[in-house]
């Protein structure tokens, strides 16, 4: 709760190992703010659970091996470097001694060349794909022995261009096929209905609507929910919805 | 206009750190051995401890009272000092995720100098049973919850939702450090001969202070500090990628917190209670160290507490010197030293305290 205005309730939100599950919906409708209630960074009441641990500061430590969590955007306080960033998501999960791990999660996201630099040096992108890979050194299986790891991703892809885009939603689809759970906050609805197996519009605090894309991603929903007519079409070969705006013509 | 060719900003390529960190421990350790041996060696009496050990002199039991009643404690004093302020520095600034925290420039320093006050000239009013149970320690506690209180209420004030802001920290640290300094000051009003004496001695800002009874009630509580902040490396690690990250990778924020202000407090505390308040030292050791080592708190903070102690018996030798046979407040060769490297972090990273 923000304020005195809960700024979600009622939300019932079940995400499943193998799939990812994408939170989509208009500003302000409380997506990063369910991220934070997933991964216990802010209280809410209600019961949330990784599996049957409770999530919640008490089990921060049983909780960082298993699931690792990537915020919006990361200012850091003093002079790290690339690879130094990495190490400190390494040495909190349970590979700490992979001693090649942070190299290969740099070369991951594509940031090989940039390991000796400094973070506060990189462009806002380059910072988002640092931590993506800060993120991955420290929960690097998909499945681990108390069952399927997680990655909670808030907004991956906000500052990155379309190739990068693509790149770091392949990244969460392979962590999922390998039987991972991926939960991802996204803006770009055609992203969200490319890669995401399962959807949850949020709309004002609300679940709107959940389900595989093609059930969610529908005119009428959509247009609902963003409040401005929509339209939703599908890609040629195949199933996948996808919307543009040029497409909700001018009314 | 055709741009041909822009290189980029600050393209720095930086080796592995790691190792040159464990290196300097090395290093560091056989600098404050040097330096401790000189400190020993320089003085207004010109005794040495060579010339004890090779001539025998005739002024043998004179020589042996200078350099074990004075020298020694005072060498003593100055390493545990010296290493207390610049780890207190380190864990403050790895707390606030701020380069620029200081006990001594955001008022810790000064509320930790109210508490000795307030001990000095009030104690006498505790009940006689309490002042017997603390003896010699009152001072050092009550600088330790003076520092205490001030660290928790300057993160109060400047922290808010896991995001400290530079500009209210270091304003609400002048306001906080001017308060403290006025209420010290009204208590010095209050004080009686023999108090006015005790304050003027400590409140120099000097290690000459130094004996081995003063140096029994500081021990204590730098040694619980330090060893506490040997914990603090990983935590502080993590904190600097913000508070929700720390609590990500694992880390017990809340505890850690608790533990870096208690650590800041006994550190700072006792080093005011042994010394007065000597500045500079908690912000250019670390400073100095994360441009030569990295920010890795792990190494760094080890590194801190060598390097803060050979850099304040270095000022204390400077301070001797000078105007020899009288002597500088240290304070003063710290600051001169230390004022321009805080300007020059300023300077360099405006962009952080830009309001």
């Amino acid at each position: 709760m923000l304020g005195r205005t809960p700024v979600l309730s009622g939300v019932d939100l079940e995400a499943r190992p193998g799939r990812v599950t994408a939170i989509v919906g208009p500003n302000g409708s409380g997506k990063t703010t369910l991220l934070r209630a997933l991964t216990g960074e802010i209280e809410a009441a209600g019961r949330i659970t990784l599996d049957d641990l409770p999530v919640g500061p008490r089990h921060a430590a049983a909780l960082a091996s298993r699931r690792a969590v990537l915020p919006q955007a990361t200012r850091l306080a003093f002079p790290f470097t690339v690879i130094e960033v990495v190490r400190l998501g390494h040495l909190a999960g349970p590979h700490a001694a992979q001693q090649d791990l942070p190299s290969r999660a740099l070369d991951r996201v594509g940031l090989g060349p940039l390991a000796h630099r400094f973070y506060q040096d990189l462009s806002g992108g380059e910072q988002q794909r640092a931590q993506l890979a800060r993120v991955l050194a420290q929960v690097w299986q998909p499945h681990g022995s108390d069952g399927a790891n997680w990655l909670f991703l808030d907004e991956p892809v906000s500052s990155l261009d379309i190739g990068q885009q693509l790149a770091v939603m392949r990244i969460a689809r392979d962590f999922a096929a390998g039987g991972g759970g991926v939960i991802c906050v996204l803006h770009d609805l055609n992203l969200a209905a490319m890669f995401a197996d399962a959807m949850v519009v949020l709309r004002q605090g609300c679940v709107a609507a959940q389900g595989v894309p093609a059930q969610v991603m529908t005119s009428d929903l959509l247009s609902a929910v963003y409040d401005c007519p929509l339209r939703v079409s599908i890609a040629p070969p195949g199933d996948v919805p996808f919307i543009l705006p040029h497409a909700a013509g001018a009314i | 206009m055709t741009l041909t060719h822009v290189e980029p900003l600050h393209a720095a390529q930086v080796p592995d750190r790691r190792r040159r960190a464990r290196a300097a421990h090395l290093w560091l350790a056989l600098l404050l051995v040097v330096t401790c041996v000189l400190s020993l060696e320089t003085g207004a009496s010109g005794v040495s401890l060579i010339g004890l050990l090779s001539s025998g002199a005739e002024n043998e039991a004179l020589a042996r009272v200078i350099l074990w009643e004075v020298r020694l404690p005072r060498i003593a004093m100055g390493v545990l000092v010296g290493a207390a302020l610049a780890v207190s520095g380190a864990v403050m600034q790895g707390l606030f995720r701020n380069p620029l925290a200081d006990p001594g420039i955001v008022g810790v320093s000064a509320g930790a100098g109210l508490g000795a006050v307030t001990a000095i000239v009030l104690g006498g009013l505790l009940p006689p049973a309490l002042q017997t149970a603390l003896g010699l320690y009152t001072v050092p506690l009550a600088a330790f919850l003076g520092g205490w209180a001030s660290v928790l209420l300057l993160y109060a004030v400047a922290t808010r939702g896991g995001r400290t802001s530079v500009a209210t920290m270091l304003l609400a640290g002048i306001a906080l450090g001017a308060l403290s300094g006025a209420v010290s000051g009204l208590l010095v009003y209050a004080a009686d001969d023999q108090q006015l004496r005790d304050l003027t001695f400590w409140g120099l800002g000097s290690l000459a202070g130094a004996t081995w009874a003063k140096l029994a009630t500081a021990v204590p509580v730098i040694v619980l500090a330090l060893a506490g902040a040997a914990f603090l490396g990983r935590g502080l690690n993590g904190l600097a990628l913000g508070e929700a990250t720390a609590l990500h990778l694992g880390l017990n924020v809340q505890r850690l917190k608790a533990l870096a202000i208690l650590t800041v407090a006994g550190a700072t505390g006792a080093a005011v209670a042994g010394s007065g308040g000597i500045g500079f030292v908690g912000i250019v050791v670390p400073h100095l160290l994360r441009l030569a080592t990295g920010p890795d708190h792990g190494p760094l903070l080890v590194n801190c507490a060598l390097l803060g102690a050979s850099l304040l018996l270095g000022a204390d030798m400077i301070a001797r010197l000078v105007i020899a046979p009288a002597e500088l407040p240290i304070g003063i060769v710290t600051a001169v030293l230390g004022a321009p490297v805080f300007l020059w972090i300023l300077l360099r990273r405006r962009g952080l305290v830009d309001l």
